[in-house]
């Protein structure tokens, strides 16, 4: 099933499901038109307005959440007050739900309490999929039965999307292989330009989970496309002639986050000593051993492709060990300090700090030993500790100081920088959030001037501040920010994308040439 | 013998009751999942708190009980054949269960029917012909067999079969006409060669170790001073009786390469086995899916054994049941 709209690679707002929006002057209104030509399958009929709201309003935003939806947050917002027309959307009155409301047959608005300039590129209703008919999700409303509506066939197997996707699903062995061939009255072929949409006219999804089969398969032209790694990556663009590689930028910096809690070393509390350790890690290193090259060095939680990425704002940390072992001796807290060129303590024993990382990758341990080795340099020992991504997430960040696993500095985390809408990531500077877990207490006020950039109607206004916003975070150095790795595409030579690389990678799938391979 | 069996039985429910027990309160105990982690991690990161993400997992997954409830709810289901509902496949497990196994069986049978065949006569042969050529190169085939891991082997199988000779597929499709199809079985041939290669190799060893206890025995020398010819030497009095403590083996290597084995190769070869399916529930922490992919070689085990002791009686005589 299409989204409800993409982005292309210029950041445009492209159309599916979604045909038009328009918003007020004050971004406290958005109205959106559907397409004409949506189909459900039989028996509901044509999809309206009225599926999209119901969907909306009684399953996402439905009473005490019954359907354990995980977006019902993304369709209410904070407020100081709950204002007059609006629902209140918890007990204490600081949240309200939009009004969401049918305006026409294909028509229907998002009304918030407060300005939301950046609600169309935020990933909420972009993205967007989890609208079902009105017909087939009336039985569970009225039930307030989310497990029977999440255990129904029609709804796991998605039979209901009739015309709304460019395939129909033949096969759906989970966890195997999908297969799916055109779908011949495709809606968006009522549109100029998709007339012969899609032009793929039959497309298997197949399960690998072992990377060496997958990259065999790839080569002998058994399977027409799969992620490649960075370090078979030069292998596959120069040496097999038959595939082509495509380098996307993504979204995702990798970063190496420093715990700045009680149960973390005092020294980590401190700006200068952060900075520091910044400068004792060669992340262009890092970036060439371990990303192969397909990477760029990050500055901040923000990529330089970002609109919202100023240079002049911006304080980039160059390795510098010798610099970085001088910040570090004038900077250490009372009673840390220098001895036979080794960080210690108030009682003269080395300061050993504990790296926990992620074994869910080779790259993040390879990362994570280059720095020990760097960190080592400019006197500061440094122990390494292999854990599991879940148990990292859980035991680790997500639990509060003192119950947490000991740890100082933390890596195998890729943090969605949401380069198109930066006040999504809020939530990572705010003290006492959960996606705060390493304890930044946000001195400048960095959560406070997201969530003021997100209600600025005056476009230039918001540009400054969230520039301000990654300047800020640049020289507060809350993480070390190391790179944004790419996504490394292969396809087979017979593929003839229709784009240009981006981080929309794909939106436009579907009308891609296909050759027939020789 | 009514009465031992009987007993075997009642053994045969205490030990999986126990087994299903331990596995229940592992999985119950062991951190969150990768998957119910990568949940808590999005929810998080668009502004929930983690505990409260937590909590929306495991509603999502319908965990609220508490363990002892969760417990009982399982074994009642168990015995009543009500298996619960896979959470990674959205399927009864039963179902998941039915659907897969001929995956697993359609190319363990075929190893487990040549290796066995296989790994017998060449020990047999090689007990007999003890340090002659064929002996060392038997047992040169047999150490490598062992030594090399069917995790690199499959790898290895793949780039020279299927990448720089084209002769094999890379990867199992579930895509062709049907399980006894040529398209099928060309596709089983990799996986089978793999499965095979070490289980020949030990089981020819555990066959010319048994079988040259008895090669220089009195009462085969006393067949063949009766005249018998050498290949009835060799099967009726040396081979008979080493099958005995070979059938001991053959239910143990035929677990091993269903639960041990086809873990890898479905996971290399992406054959969606039972193997395949038991990692995935693993990695998901899919609990109504790993215990019942747990309960079916518990049970394999256990009436292997039971089978294997009845094959005794029939093997060697002497044996009797009144004796244990």
């Amino acid at each position: 099933m299409d989204p409800a709209y993409a982005f292309d690679e210029n950041d445009e707002f492209v159309p599916r499901l979604i045909r038009d929006y328009e918003v007020n002057d004050d971004y406290t209104e958005w109205t959106f038109t559907l397409t004409e030509h949506g189909e459900w399958s039989d028996p509901y009929g044509a999809m309206t307005a009225e599926d999209w709201v119901y969907s909306i309003t009684e399953i996402l935003q439905g009473e005490d959440n019954w359907a354990n939806a995980s977006m019902a947050d993304d369709w209410r917002m904070s407020v100081d007050e709950v204002p007059d027309g609006f629902e209140a959307a918890d007990e204490d009155g600081e949240q309200a739900w939009f009004n969401v409301e049918e305006t026409g047959e294909f028509e229907f608005t998002v009304e918030m309490p407060l300005p939301f300039p950046g609600f169309l590129e935020e990933p909420i209703l972009w993205g967007f999929q989890e609208v079902i008919p009105k017909d087939l999700a009336e039985e569970f409303v009225e039930d307030q039965d989310g497990d029977a509506m999440n255990e129904d066939d029609e709804i796991q197997e998605l039979s209901y999307t009739g015309n709304l996707g460019a395939f129909t699903v033949e096969v759906l062995e989970i966890e195997a292989r999908m297969n799916a061939t055109r779908n011949d009255d495709y809606y968006l072929r009522n549109y100029d330009g998709f007339e012969d949409a899609p032009v793929i006219e039959e497309w298997t999804y197949q399960v690998m989970s072992e990377e060496s089969t997958r990259l065999s398969a790839l080569q002998s032209g058994e399977i027409t496309h799969s992620g490649v790694p960075p370090r078979r990556a030069e292998e596959f663009d120069d040496d097999i002639d038959d595939v082509n590689i495509f380098e996307n930028p993504t979204v995702y910096c990798q970063s190496m986050f420093y715990n700045m809690r009680d149960d973390g070393w005092e020294g980590l509390q401190v700006p200068e000593v952060r900075q520091a350790l910044t400068m004792a890690v060669d992340r262009e290193e890092l970036v060439e051993e371990v990303q192969y090259g397909y990477a760029t060095v990050a500055h901040t939680l923000s990529p330089e492709y970002s609109d919202f990425y100023d240079n002049s704002e911006v304080v980039e940390w160059d390795y510098d060990p010798d610099a970085a072992r001088q910040q570090l001796e004038d900077n250490l807290p009372s009673p840390y300090g220098y001895s036979d060129d080794r960080v210690v303590d108030g009682d003269g024993e080395e300061v050993v700090l504990n790296f926990v990382f992620s074994d869910s990758a080779d790259d993040t341990e390879l990362t994570a030993r280059i720095i020990q080795e760097e960190m080592d340099e400019i006197g500061l020992e440094v122990e390494l500790d292999e854990v599991p991504w879940n148990t990292m997430l859980d035991d680790y960040l997500y639990k509060e100081a003192g119950e947490a696993q000991e740890w100082d500095f933390m890596s195998g985390i890729g943090r969605n920088a949401y380069p198109r809408a930066p006040e999504a990531t809020e939530g990572f500077w705010r003290p006492g959030e959960s996606a705060n877990g390493y304890g930044y207490d946000d001195p400048h006020g960095v959560a406070d001037m997201l969530s003021d950039a997100a209600r600025m109607a005056d476009a230039d206004e918001r540009q400054s501040q969230l520039a301000e916003v990654f300047g800020i975070l640049s020289e507060d150095q809350p993480w070390n920010f190391l790179y944004f790795p790419e996504d490394i595409e292969g396809y087979r030579d017979h593929v003839e994308p229709s784009e240009d690389s981006s981080i929309s990678w794909e939106y436009d799938i579907n009308r891609w040439e296909i050759e027939q391979e020789q | 013998m009514k009465a031992y069996i009987a007993k075997r039985l009642a053994w045969t429910v205490f030990a999986t009751w126990v087994t299903l027990t331990i596995t229940f309160l592992l999985i119950d105990f062991s951190p969150i999942s990768a998957a119910g982690a990568e949940f808590v991690d999005q929810q998080v990161q668009s502004g929930m708190d983690a505990d409260e993400a937590r909590e929306l997992y495991e509603d999502q997954l319908g965990h609220g009980d508490t363990v002892w409830e969760r417990y009982t709810n399982f074994m009642i289901g168990l015995v009543t054949f009500d298996w619960g509902l896979s959470t990674t496949y959205n399927q009864p497990v039963t179902d998941v269960i039915m659907g897969s196994w001929i995956y697993s069986f359609q190319f363990v049978l075929p190893a487990t029917i040549i290796s066995v065949v296989l790994g017998f006569a060449i020990g047999l042969y090689s007990a007999t012909h003890q340090y002659t050529k064929e002996d060392y190169a038997a047992t040169l085939f047999a150490f490598t067999g062992v030594s090399l891991p069917n995790f690199w082997f499959a790898i290895m199988l793949i780039l020279v079969g299927g990448v720089y000779l084209d002769w094999f597929p890379i990867y199992y499709t579930t895509n062709v006409p049907g399980i006894l199809s040529w398209e099928n079985a060309h596709q089983l041939v990799l996986p089978v060669i793999v499965l095979s290669t070490s289980a020949i190799a030990s089981e020819m060893r555990y066959a010319r170790a048994e079988s040259l206890e008895y090669v220089h025995a009195e009462f085969v020398k006393t067949a063949r001073a009766k005249g018998l010819s050498e290949n009835e030497v060799t099967v009726r009095h040396i081979f008979r009786p080493a099958m005995v403590p070979l059938i001991t083996i053959l239910v143990g290597d035929i677990l091993g390469l269903l639960f041990a084995g086809a873990y890898v190769i479905e996971y290399i070869f992406q054959i969606p086995g039972l193997g395949l399916i038991s990692y995935n529930a693993i990695i998901q922490q899919d609990t109504p899916l790993v215990l019942a992919t747990v309960l079916i070689p518990v049970f394999i085990a256990i009436i292997g054994n039971l089978v294997q002791d009845i094959c005794y009686t029939m093997l060697d005589p002497r044996i009797e049941f009144g004796d244990r």
